[in-house]
């Protein structure tokens, strides 16, 4: 089926299928940033903006994307730059797997909290994991990422 | 010095955190086949009969394979050193299938779709046997799992397949029973450690394609690719030089890429159909029919006197390493070889025990290897140890732990599956690690247990921890560099980086020999064909082995520059010094810049092309001492991590950014074993945590302080002084946080992991 | 999923006639369950379009329609002030903003999940359910009914703020689904106590509520433990579940007497 969708602030005319998540229809049309990690919407390595909510792409039907705005790293790139220089610069970045999906995920919580502490920042990202490191290093580097943002 | 030591940036992180195409699966031919595996339904069972008739006819299907159609060769997929210390007790396929998803056929089509198609047209007919699903009872079970004629061990490591038994180890120095029998204290305790899964977050994922010389390469999300090379074509009678194995970037080990998965499979489909073929492992599947941690059961028996000197210890471990040996001899020993030297006062020490088949998820590699398991059962005992002398638990260990200048006999006697290496220890600051972390937890002041509201207690706990550095005589690596015109590098290492930044470090120690910015090495790594060889990232490995290779690559490199650059300059080399920008004569001087382009273009043409090859000669522990701060609720048993400090010696740290996150995630991995980690297996053997919604590995809040320091320390054997980081990190949280708790409220768990339950049943009274 | 067709039905009563009759439809609430849920359906009807997800306050009560997500419970400011927050706490420990953001109150009322914590915190709000085709009726006999019709949930509707309530979970790593979840809400002089995750589906307490009403929060979470009934899973077993429902609702009731 036919479906149309905003990615990245391009129109975009794709064919699904009817049963397919916007993850694989995403990698089957090369935006190969979204990674898929666990099939069952526990990890959070497949995070997009959709109409600027992040969401799970593996458990978003392709065919509810019809009519909306799909946003991933390809689509933010100044806040990927920004973010991943923090990341790098703690030495939070690991094996990158789960990067730009924390990244989208970074900036619908720098646009829904104005000013999140800690527990706020853990709390609104508990929805990404991360297995390579121990978390505390990411803190850092996103409390770095939104103070320079400020 | 200028490169190392320094918190750099990782070279790849920008393109990662943009999302580059740089995994197994974002780069693999989009023309590729899709394979997919038939997965046994029973935990044990013969297959009858089988029919991929059906399935072959269907749309899109390429190809199918049984058995009956693959060559039959006795493999480990285990990626050892060859010949491997694992028994060789797996075929490509077979006519047994041992637990719940093991490999029943495997079929290639046109589109996912059509491949899992296809996997559910072959038509099985399956003799359901008897499973052995409890590892104790395992041992001359009359169930035998592997009865197979061509299965055996390359060399002794007590494999009796008959009594399923994968291998079997014993040593002792002195007379154990002697020394306990007179000892004024003696503490017998038991403790059980579970399988715990690696859960990195890429799924396993391999592709295979021919090239223009008909020769197959692989890429694959592989932690060893010379060892997948090397077993791929024994699996697939083929000759060494027939297949190039390239490793991309990959999405986390931490061991569980230390073993072949997809990479027969697709080799299976490309070899047939001439096409390029692809497997990405579903969450599922990594979760049936990779590997886990091999659950032991550990008996301590620790003989000491009334003020705490250790006089023996008694180490019998029985390890299960389900359906196939994969490191079943190797993690096995180092259980104890890499924690019983920590106290190398003793009078008498023994290890020994048995690792056993049941029909469960393979066993196998796991960042601790091992050590994990060992490390929970001895520094759970000395604490329990601790408690019945009335010692401080630090006290008890500063009684008689190792210090620099002395020596284990274990190091000799025990190495990883043949004898190791005597080795006196250079570097160990325990000490300081000790008094640091005292201080960063508050041990003094916050004293052994405090109330914070009704029922709810606070406790602190403690444990040490040591590694090893590479595995001595076998562990080898090298690296090649060559000069560029305009004067940049090209680094060829075989090292294998998980994520770790490996790659980064590696180019640090170049950087810093060559006195070049780490900005002027262009790293390529992991590719048989393209890289000179590496054992592969394992056994805390990289750094000090692979980092080694660099240096001497990389001093090899500043001499051939210096003779070059004398020769340009007209004077003898000895006359000429090398800083990194300039080589200068007496009379003048060139830049690396203007003589790197000349010798390609203008004079005395040549490339300047080095290489350093380091055998593992000794391996020299990193350790560490950590402190558990928990809160228990004797409501409901819940626990509650409020602080974890741990201290580290890993001599001179080359990236201290990326040695710190190495600590934490190693200790967010370890407190997850700790705390919630435990793979279930239902009556019939089938797994019941097979996804991340029933399998729970921590998230950042249930993590919110892990506080990791780097003490000063220099290892003389090592480059730079830098031992290894990547293991030690995951060894303590089980012992420290159960030992928290006990303080706490007095609820002593013996059985990982330590979770409400257990600590609401072992509350006291 | 061998979906053959997608569908997203402009209302309720569109939705319930494509899916009325046809076995192989299914209707799509969050989609977070999809793989799980809709094995061997051939049409999914995507109820996103279908204009059930608002927010209103109507005769005193809070209506919530089927499609708002669970991160509209703990966003949306009517919602935030209903029962101090009742609805919003209960769900905001569930695995991440991002799934949060797809899973929908209809599609866990609908879903009968043993495991999810809003139905336990509806059923001690004393909620109710609107269907398209079967109108309204007490959450507590929506769950309870054994035959399955072919419906469409359009709505939950919360009754008129009761004086307070308190949640209580006891999960393994924070993002997890409870080892065991309790309730206690009070309007008035009329308590209903909650238990979910047992690990059944959440059920009332009437011995719970008796004692919290006699102001014995103890006596509450004794209860409750003997009259519910527990058992194994891969979380915690029966034994243990049974102790902590004591402790939880007592806490609950303590705190709600507080």
């Amino acid at each position: 089926m036919n479906i149309s969708l905003e990615l990245n602030g391009r129109h975009a005319d794709w064919d699904v299928e009817p049963g397919e998540a916007l993850l694989e229809a995403l990698r089957r049309h090369g935006v190969l940033s979204v990674k898929r990690g666990c099939d069952t919407a526990s990890c959070g390595t497949c995070t997009v903006l959709l109409d600027g909510a992040p969401v799970p792409s593996c458990a978003v039907p392709a065919p509810r994307a019809d009519g909306r705005s799909v946003t991933t790293v390809e689509g933010l790139p100044e806040e990927t730059a920004r973010l991943g220089a923090c990341l790098a610069a703690e030495g939070a970045d690991q094996c990158g797997f789960c990067a730009p999906g924390l990244v989208v995920a970074v900036v619908a919580m720098s646009r829904e909290l104005a000013t999140p502490d800690d527990d706020a920042i853990n709390h609104y990202l508990a929805g990404n994991l991360c297995r390579c490191g121990g978390y505390v290093s990411q803190t850092r580097a996103i409390r770095r990422y939104l103070e320079e943002a400020r | 010095m200028n490169e190392v030591g320094k918190s750099l940036p990782k070279i790849d992180a920008l393109g990662l955190v943009r999302g580059t195409p740089a995994f197994t699966d974002d780069l693999a031919p989009r023309t590729s086949l899709c394979v997919v595996a038939v997965r046994s339904p029973h935990a044990h069972a013969r297959i009858l009969s089988i029919d991929a008739s059906a399935a072959l006819a269907l749309p899109g299907v390429l190809a199918a394979f049984t058995w009956q159609d693959v060559p039959r060769v006795a493999v480990t997929r285990a990626g050892q050193g060859h010949p491997e210390p694992s028994p060789r007790d797996r075929f490509i396929l077979d006519e047994y299938v041992r637990h719940v998803g093991d490999e029943v056929a495997i079929v290639a089509a046109e589109t996912e779709e059509q491949a899992r198609e296809a996997a559910r047209a072959v038509r099985v007919e399956y003799e359901v046997l008897t499973p052995v699903l409890d590892f104790e009872t395992a041992l001359d079970n009359p169930v035998v799992l592997h009865p197979e004629p061509e299965i055996h061990e390359n060399f002794p490591i007590g494999f009796e397949p008959k009594r399923n038994v994968a291998s079997a180890y014993s040593m002792h120095v002195g007379d154990v029973d002697a020394v306990v029998a007179r000892s004024e204290v003696v503490l017998r305790r038991r403790y059980f450690t579970q399988a715990q899964q690696h859960v990195a977050l890429e799924p396993h994922c391999a592709c295979t394609w021919l090239d223009v010389h008909g020769r197959l390469n692989v890429m694959s999300s592989t932690q060893t690719p010379w060892h997948v090379r090397r077993i791929m074509a024994r699996a697939l009678e083929r000759e060494v030089k027939e297949i190039r194995v390239v490793k991309p970037r990959i999405g986390g080990g931490f061991g569980g890429k230390q073993m072949l998965h997809g990479e027969l499979f697709c080799a299976l489909a490309t070899l047939r159909t001439g096409r390029p073929a692809k497997m990405v492992y579903t969450r599922r599947e990594v979760f049936e029919a990779t590997n886990t941690r091999h659950p032991m059961r550990l008996d301590v028996t620790l003989g000491s006197d009334r003020d705490g000197t250790l006089r023996a210890i008694d180490l019998e471990v029985l390890s299960d390493t389900g359906a196939y040996g994969e490191h079943a001899l190797t993690v096995f020993m180092v259980a104890g070889a890499k924690t019983l030297p920590l106290y190398n006062k003793v009078e008498a020490v023994r290890f020994g025990g048995r690792t056993v088949y049941t029909n469960r998820v393979p066993g196998g590699a796991f960042r601790g290897y091992g050590a994990i398991q060992g490390n929970f059962a001895l520094e759970s005992a000395l604490d329990e140890l601790a408690g019945e002398l009335g010692l401080d638990p630090v006290v008890l260990r500063e009684k008689n732990m190792i210090a620099e200048g002395e020596t284990s006999p274990i190091f000799a006697i025990m190495g990883e599956g043949t004898e190791g290496v005597e080795m006196i220890v250079e570097s160990c600051k325990l000490p300081e690690c000790l008094r640091r972390g005292k201080e960063l937890i508050g041990w003094d002041a916050k004293g052994a247990r405090r109330e914070v509201a009704p029922g709810v207690f606070r406790g602190l706990g403690m444990a040490l921890a040591m590694q090893g550095s590479g595995i001595p005589t076998i562990d080898m690596a090298a690296a090649t560099l060559k000069l560029n015109d305009f004067g940049s590098f090209n680094l060829l290492i075989g090292a294998t980086d998980l994520g770790t930044g490996s790659d980064t470090i590696l180019a640090q120690i170049a950087a810093e020999t060559l006195g070049v910015p780490t900005g002027d090495i262009i790293v390529y790594a992991s590719d048989t064909d393209r890289t000179p060889f590496d054992t592969g990232a394992y056994a805390s490995s990289t750094t000090y082995v692979t980092g080694h290779a660099v240096r001497t690559a990389a001093l090899k490199m500043r001499e051939e520059i210096l003779v070059e650059g004398a020769r340009s300059l007209g004077c003898a080399p000895a006359s000429a010094t090398f800083d990194g920008r300039e080589v200068r004569g007496p009379e003048g001087a060139i830049t690396l810049r203007d003589l790197s382009t000349k010798l390609l273009y203008n004079e005395h043409q040549k490339q300047l092309m080095t290489t350093g090859s380091h055998l593992c000669e000794k391996s020299p522990p990193p350790y560490m001492a950590a402190f558990a701060e928990v809160e228990v609720d004797t409501g409901t048993g819940e626990v509650r991590l409020i602080d974890y400090v741990a201290v580290v010696d890993c001599g001179q740290a080359i990236n201290p950014n990326l040695a710190l996150v190495q600590v934490e995630g190693g200790l967010a991995q370890g407190i997850g074993m700790a705390l919630w980690e435990e793979v279930v297996y239902g009556p019939q053997g089938h797994l019941r945590t097979r996804d991340l919604m029933s399998y729970k590995i921590p998230g950042r809040e249930d993590i919110p302080s892990i506080r990791a320091e780097l003490v000063a320390s220099h290892e003389p054997s090592g480059p730079y002084g830098a031992k290894s980081v990547g293991e030690i990190g995951i060894d303590t949280p089980p012992a420290a946080i159960a030992n928290a708790v006990a303080a706490a409220v007095g609820a002593r768990v013996r059985d990982l992991p330590v979770t409400p339950e257990k600590v609401l049943n072992a509350l006291p009274g | 999923m061998a979906v053959k067709a997608y569908l997203r039905p402009k209302s309720a009563a569109e939705a319930l006639a494509l899916v009325e009759g046809d076995e192989r439809a299914a209707l799509i609430g969050g989609g977070a369950y999809l793989r799980l849920a809709a094995r061997g359906y051939e049409t999914a009807v995507d109820l996103c379009d279908a204009g059930l997800d608002r927010v209103r306050v109507e005769g005193g009560m809070l209506w919530i329609g089927a499609m708002v997500t669970y991160r509209r419970l703990e966003t949306d400011s009517v919602v935030r002030d209903w029962c101090g927050g009742l609805l919003g706490r209960c769900v905001e420990n569930i695995v991440g903003v991002q799934v949060r953001n797809i899973v929908t109150v209809g599609g866990t009322v609908a879903g009968r999940y043993a495991f999810a914590n809003l139905t336990t915190a509806l059923l001690a709000l004393g909620a109710e359910v609107v269907l398209e085709r079967g109108g309204r009726k007490p959450l507590e006999q929506f769950l309870a009914d054994k035959a399955l019709v072919r419906d469409v949930l359009v709505e939950v509707v919360v009754p008129a703020k009761p004086q307070r309530g308190a949640w209580r979970d006891l999960t393994r790593v924070r993002t997890d689904f409870a080892v065991l979840n309790a309730a206690a809400v009070r309007r008035g002089a009329e308590w209903r106590v909650a238990v979910g995750a047992r690990p059944g589906v959440a059920r009332l307490s009437y011995g719970a509520a008796k004692a919290a009403a006699a102001g014995d929060a103890l006596g509450a979470g004794a209860a409750a433990a003997a009259e519910l009934d527990f058992g194994d899973d891969l979380r915690a077993s029966a034994a243990y579940r049974r102790r902590v429902c004591s402790t939880l609702v007592a806490r609950a009731v303590e705190e709600v007497l507080s």
